[in-house]
């Protein structure tokens, strides 16, 4: 199996990616309306994220599920090179309204990109996706030749 | 990872039962959180991705915030294989402490594109005023 979850920060930030991920799990925790601290690290956290995906295999198909909370469907891009299928877009944050006080920023905003390697060769024509209730669902159809045959034996 | 297991009970310590969630087991998700306030309210704002309208309960009570609910599993096959399972699929819950008094009978909530907001109108007392210098 060859699924590379891509990353791109793995390497240049890997420390301090691992830092705030902390950061925020205390910050749940303590479940407290005026907490602060969120301004120092939201810049990072806007910079980049990885949406959580679930990626199954049947006979005839891959389905590949992302969970996109808040992201609008005009703002997802979905591309298949080489048996690297590619998902990225934008998640916008909404228009700053007037008076507004920010005390918890948890939910992450900006660019996001994963792409994936499918073990086999897929129709890139029959590729179909489908985004309901914040969770993209893209099905990806195997190429005739990558689906399992089962081969006769006849014994002489 | 080894710090969760020292969470529940500093958070315990901390704030008393007021907020039962059951961080310690994993059986629920706490799906992630924004608080705005503006002049005349707080709004709630929570990412509920794959959850339905009518699996959501929300409550208010002695100042806390509590929005729950079960995340149905999406249906799937029985021959598929699971290649890669990052999705949290369970229940969720997540309580918040509000510090000031909130009109509890003004409540309001709507579920948009996945995306919950909960607002929380402040009572007559507790919004900002401008008092005159005589």
């Amino acid at each position: 199996m060859s699924l590379i979850r891509w990353n791109p920060t793995h390497e240049v930030n890997r420390w301090p990616s691992d830092f705030f991920g902390i950061q925020r799990e205390i910050d749940r925790v303590f479940d407290n309306f005026f907490r602060g601290g969120v301004q120092a690290d939201e810049s990072f956290m806007t910079s980049y994220w990885a949406p959580a995906v679930d990626i199954a295999e049947q006979e005839n198909e891959y389905i590949v599920k992302m969970e996109l909370p808040g992201v609008n469907k005009e703002d997802v891009k979905i591309s298949l090179e080489s048996n690297i299928l590619t998902i990225k877009g934008e998640k916008k944050q909404e228009k700053e309204e007037k008076n507004k006080n920010l005390h918890r920023v948890e939910r992450s905003y900006g660019s996001f990109q994963r792409s994936f390697t499918l073990p086999t060769t897929v129709k890139s024509d029959k590729i179909d996706a489908v985004f309901m209730d914040g969770v993209l669902s893209v099905s990806l159809p195997k190429a005739e030749e990558a689906k399992p045959k089962q081969i006769e034996v006849k014994v002489k | 990872m080894l710090l969760q297991f020292d969470f529940p009970k500093t958070f315990n310590d901390l704030l008393e039962d007021t907020i039962q969630t059951d961080y310690a087991s994993s059986r629920v998700s706490v799906p992630a959180m924004d608080i705005a306030e503006y002049e005349n309210e707080y709004a709630a704002i929570v990412e509920l991705p794959g959850v339905k309208k009518e699996d959501v309960k929300i409550t208010y009570e002695k100042n806390v915030l509590t929005v729950e609910g079960v995340r149905k599993p999406y249906e799937i096959p029985q021959d598929a294989r699971l290649l890669l399972n990052e999705m949290h699929v369970r229940d969720f819950s997540r309580s918040i402490r509000v510090p000031v008094e909130i009109d509890a009978t003004a409540i309001s909530a709507k579920l948009e594109n996945s995306i919950l907001k909960v607002v929380l109108p402040k009572s007559q007392e507790a919004r900002a005023r401008t008092i005159a210098i005589k």
